[in-house]
């Protein structure tokens, strides 16, 4: 049943080891550079880490209802509605509107008592977020270069127990296009311990608009992240895949 | 045995990180000259990962997973070489071609010049799959851990990987029959 292939077998041999020794200048390099290099700040709280509370597996199961009603109202509403099919570029230039059937509106009326509003001091846009979910705003502005985290006080945080959904927006460096600040924001995301690749992130469209989407995994629980920009500025929901996902359908950006 | 130095390390102590370093630099330069097949980039891709590792450690938080994680900023780094140098893209597009290894294949697949000629036609991301099913010996549940991405994918990523090495080798007999045509 798991006999390996001719082509298996030969790459076995070709790759197999052969003792290779990293030279020992290159190790006194990078510790001369790491002499000269902070290191980020802790991160004291895990992502994902214990066991899920009941209220909290309660609340995504309807999440996951409220995304399969909303995301079903979305299509049948945008079967009518012009121009929402991906563009070629991921340069939208459009202003965000809302559409007439709003996903926000209905995941309300899909289970009003299970969603709480939120509108970001910080940010400015509005979102509905699982009621189990605790909302932490931002409280500075979030620096280029850095991730969306648990802990990031650039970052508008929902949290339940260890369940995590992170907002936050941020203005392009001048001259910076939005292809080369999703390729940057992908890049600040590939080391983390919840992350994946640069290369794995793929085109998504929403409302119209294009951006980026990455799936990975975080200690065996599905994790998501979505970036895009609008006009000048750019946009990223990171999380649990169930709940960022919901939470991106509801959201508001004035 | 590395989760007390690791720990140690994630809270700024140099000489730490410096140990472990040591224990896993060979490793990971043997990795990166796999998949990148270039000492000069291999080196900087390892001298990376360790800058890369020695910052972001504080927000590692299972030590347990560091090997695994040093491992995927290693794959990230030897991306960014493969980016700088944009030899890979440019190189050769590979034919997909499925189906089962026929008598010559296997003949070929005894010739590690070929082999070696195959793997250089594909794209970093490939090789990385490869190797750390081949050379690591890790399997696709491990590989979709190391590299964060889901299982799924990582099974579709292997499979292609292999497909794509298939097609590569084809190809490089293609190319040998045509040369040896043109000397005719």
């Amino acid at each position: 049943m798991n006999r390996r292939t001719d082509l298996e077998l030969a790459l076995d041999r070709y790759l197999a080891d052969q003792g290779e020794r990293l030279p020992d200048r290159v190790l006194e390099d990078a510790l001369t550079e790491i002499d000269h290099t902070d290191q980020r700040l802790r991160l004291a709280l895990p992502w994902r880490s214990v066991v899920m509370t009941t209220q909290i597996r309660l609340g995504l199961v309807v999440a996951a209802v409220i995304i399969a009603a909303v995301g079903g109202i979305y299509l049948l509403g945008s079967r009518g509605s012009p121009n929402v099919a991906a563009s070629p570029s991921p340069t939208p230039s459009a202003t965000q509107t809302a559409p007439s059937t709003s996903p926000s509106a209905a995941a309300s009326q899909a289970d009003g008592a299970a969603m709480t509003s939120f509108t970001s001091p910080h940010y400015g846009y509005s979102v509905e977020a699982p009621s189990a979910y605790q909302a932490i705003p931002a409280t500075t502005d979030w620096p280029v270069g850095e991730a969306l985290g648990p802990e990031t006080e650039w970052t508008d945080r929902f949290r339940a127990g260890t369940n995590f959904v992170g907002i936050a927006s941020q203005q392009l460096p001048a001259d910076m296009s939005s292809a080369a600040w999703l390729d940057a924001y992908a890049r600040s995301v590939e080391n983390r311990e919840c992350g994946g690749p640069a290369n794995a992130w793929t085109e998504m469209t929403y409302r119209g608009i294009t951006g980026r989407t990455l799936s990975f995994d975080c200690g065996g629980t599905a994790g998501v992240e979505y970036a895009w920009t609008i006009g000048s500025r750019g946009w990223v929901i990171t999380g649990d895949s169930t709940v960022a996902t919901l939470m991106l359908h509801a959201l508001n950006i004035p | 045995m590395d989760r007390a130095i690791v720990e140690q390390a994630a809270r700024g102590d140099r000489d730490a990180f410096g140990a472990l370093a040591r224990v896993h630099g060979d490793r990971l330069y043997a990795i990166a000259l796999r998949i990148l097949h270039d000492t000069g980039r291999s080196e900087d891709a390892v001298q990376q990962t360790f800058v890369n590792a020695w910052r972001e450690l504080p927000r590692l938080r299972n030590f347990d997973r560091f090997e695994p994680w040093l491992h995927r900023i290693l794959v990230n780094a030897c991306y960014e070489e493969a980016r700088r140098t944009r030899e890979w893209s440019s190189h050769i597009r590979v034919l997909p071609i499925d189906g089962p290894a026929g008598p010559d294949e296997i003949r070929r697949l005894a010739d590690q010049d070929e082999i070696d000629r195959g793997f250089r036609r594909l794209p970093p991301e490939q090789r990385a799959i490869l190797v750390l099913h081949h050379y690591l010996g890790l399997a696709p549940s491990e590989i979709a851990e190391t590299l964060g991405i889901p299982l799924g994918t990582a099974r579709s990523r292997l499979h292609y990987a292999h497909r794509a090495m298939r097609a590569a080798l084809e190809a490089e007999s293609r190319s040998v029959e045509t040369a040896e045509e043109v000397a005719q």
